[in-house]
């Protein structure tokens, strides 16, 4: 579903991506791990259009979309959510969420100024299903800028999962949460977010990889340096020196 | 009505148009410094419909407010790729060359025997539509403020709707915002367009309110103010640059002790509730509070 081949990127003299290649079929949940820097973010930067690669490409449904304008290539089906937290903090929790509604298709021209009574009713109802289903029904009135950042963190994956997107990206959607709340996000990923859909996760928790990811791919530096099945790679010596050092791997 | 309430309510109502349509760009993120243009725009060619070619005024005002929305559009094409400081920069520079361009427009007929038309820096005198009609001082007025409440209750609608919430999205995250799936320069394009209608519709009242135009009126300091209005009324709805207008040309005016430092008084005022009210008397946050409180107290009382 998607392909990314031979993806190049940088900053400058920085390489940022050298000749990434990552191949997610429908259905697959894939980890995207790597320390800090390694490039995973600008891997969603490049799908999503915000970067455009230097080399290389990206296809998804057999189709390239590296070159295309961004909300070119969201329209066709892929959601992502932002690793320093990304929302509309002076819209309530409802008009963040409907706002990621405007783009589908099937909301015409005109009913952006002049809506369809028994359309936007849909509409809406499906708003506030999904806000049920993530837990933020209660909050639904509220501006996004009062809820704490674990509340704020479900209202992102809400918008990103309110067009119904055949690929999710999503970047640390446990970042900077107590273990507690980063099991609960584990749990609402896995029942809500990832049935019938196909996804890439960005994470450090490790536990919350292994729990959702059949496959993780690890970066450093901007390489590929593991993929493969969860506990398989993360005995790799490759991946423990990125993380660890060889001097932290010695005393692990 | 005494005739010098009349003149400020009337003054008040012009340039109520002017102040909406720089509120509706500082919506969606964008700072211009050059709606006067577009006001400025519409009260000449208005002003020649009229005044040269023996147009009514509805005509003459839709013709101005058109090409107003034509020109904004054109130049939100060209210079909303720039972000931020740059397009404030470009539409200053645009709205300085407008002005310019009606100081050496020159384009009369004779009418009477007398010529009647844009003079360069001499000015448009004669743009009498109101006196050969005989509607008086106050009933001018009036079909000011219709209009007046007619626009606000399209931009309420519009406020509501999924474009005004994609305005507002534009105005807080530009880069969110496209990958919500919209075509982010598409929408801000769109906003400079009816901005720019808006600013027309107060222009051509404006002429035929003064009856005279010079170029030198629609300066920067113009378009300044009508940025300020909506800074200080508020960004949290279209009844925010309306106060801010209110402040100024109502209160400021009518205090005469302040006469000769209307300038330095407003000047102040304005540091010092941007300082306070970083987005103005009503922003979103009060707003919020205020449409909260208005459902409670609706619940409660059935």
């Amino acid at each position: 579903m998607l392909h990314v081949e031979g993806l190049c990127h940088h900053f400058g003299g920085v390489e940022t991506l050298v000749d990434l290649t990552l191949h997610v079929a429908a259905g697959d949940v894939v980890g995207l791990i790597g320390p800090n820097g390694s490039g995973k973010t600008t891997v969603f930067n490049v799908i999503t259009g915000i970067y455009k690669p230097t080399k290389g490409r990206v296809r998804f449904h057999d189709q390239e979309i590296s070159g295309l304008e961004p909300h070119e290539i969201i329209t066709r089906g892929i959601a992502r959510t932002f690793q320093n937290l990304r929302i509309y903090k002076r819209m309530t929790v409802f008009d963040n969420v409907w706002g990621a509604q405007h783009s589908l298709p099937d909301v015409s021209l005109r009913e952006l100024f002049l809506a369809r009574p028994r359309k936007e009713r849909r509409h809406r109802e499906e708003v506030e299903r999904l806000l049920e289903l993530v837990g933020l029904a209660e909050h639904r009135n509220m501006l996004a800028q009062h809820l704490t950042l674990q509340l704020q963190r479900r209202l992102e994956l809400a918008r990103a999962l309110i067009r119904s997107p055949k690929l999710l990206l999503l970047d640390e959607p446990a970042g900077g949460m107590t273990p507690i709340e980063t099991e609960k996000m584990a749990a609402l990923i896995r029942d809500v977010a990832l049935p019938g859909r196909t996804c890439v996760i960005i994470e450090h928790k490790m536990d919350m990889i292994s729990a959702l990811c059949g496959r993780i791919c690890v970066l450093n530096f901007g390489r590929k340096i593991a993929e493969g099945q969860p506990d398989e790679v993360l005995k790799h010596s490759e991946v423990l020196d990125a993380y660890l050092g060889h001097e932290g791997r010695a005393h692990a | 009505m005494d005739d010098y309430v009349v003149t400020i309510l009337s003054n008040i109502g012009m340039i109520s148009f002017l102040a909406l349509s720089a509120y509706l760009l500082l919506l969606t993120g964008e700072v211009s410094f050059g709606q006067q243009a577009y006001f400025a725009i519409s009260a000449y060619l208005s002003g020649i419909a009229t005044a040269m070619w023996g147009w009514p005024l509805w005509s003459g005002l839709l013709l101005g407010a058109l090409a107003a929305a034509a020109a904004a559009t054109f130049v939100g094409i060209i210079t909303l790729r720039l972000r931020g400081l740059y397009f404030a920069i470009a539409t200053l520079a645009f709205a300085e060359m407008v002005r310019l361009l009606f100081v050496i427009f020159h384009y009369q007929v004779v009418i009477d025997g007398e010529p009647v038309g844009p003079d360069g820096a001499e000015g448009f005198r004669d743009i009498r539509w109101v006196f050969e009609n005989n509607v008086s001082a106050t009933e001018y007025m009036v079909i000011i403020f219709t209009v007046l409440v007619i626009v606000l209750m399209l931009l309420f609608l519009l406020e509501r709707s999924r474009l005004g919430s994609i305005f507002r999205m534009l105005g807080e995250d530009t880069l969110l915002t496209d990958m919500q799936g919209l075509n982010v320069i598409r929408f801000k394009v769109l906003a400079s367009g009816i901005a720019g209608f808006i600013a027309g519709i107060g222009g051509a009242f404006y002429a035929h309110f003064a009856t005279y135009l010079e170029p030198q009126i629609f300066n920067v300091m113009l378009g300044v103010h009508a940025l300020v209005y909506g800074l200080i009324g508020g960004l949290g709805t279209a009844f925010g640059p309306l106060i801010g207008v209110g402040l100024d040309i109502g209160f400021l005016e009518a205090i005469r002790a302040v006469q000769g430092y209307r300038m330095i008084v407003f000047g102040g005022l304005v540091a010092i509730l941007l300082i306070f009210m970083p987005r103005g008397i009503l922003d979103e946050e009060r707003i919020h509070w205020l449409r909260l409180m208005w459902r409670r107290w609706r619940n409660a009382a059935r």
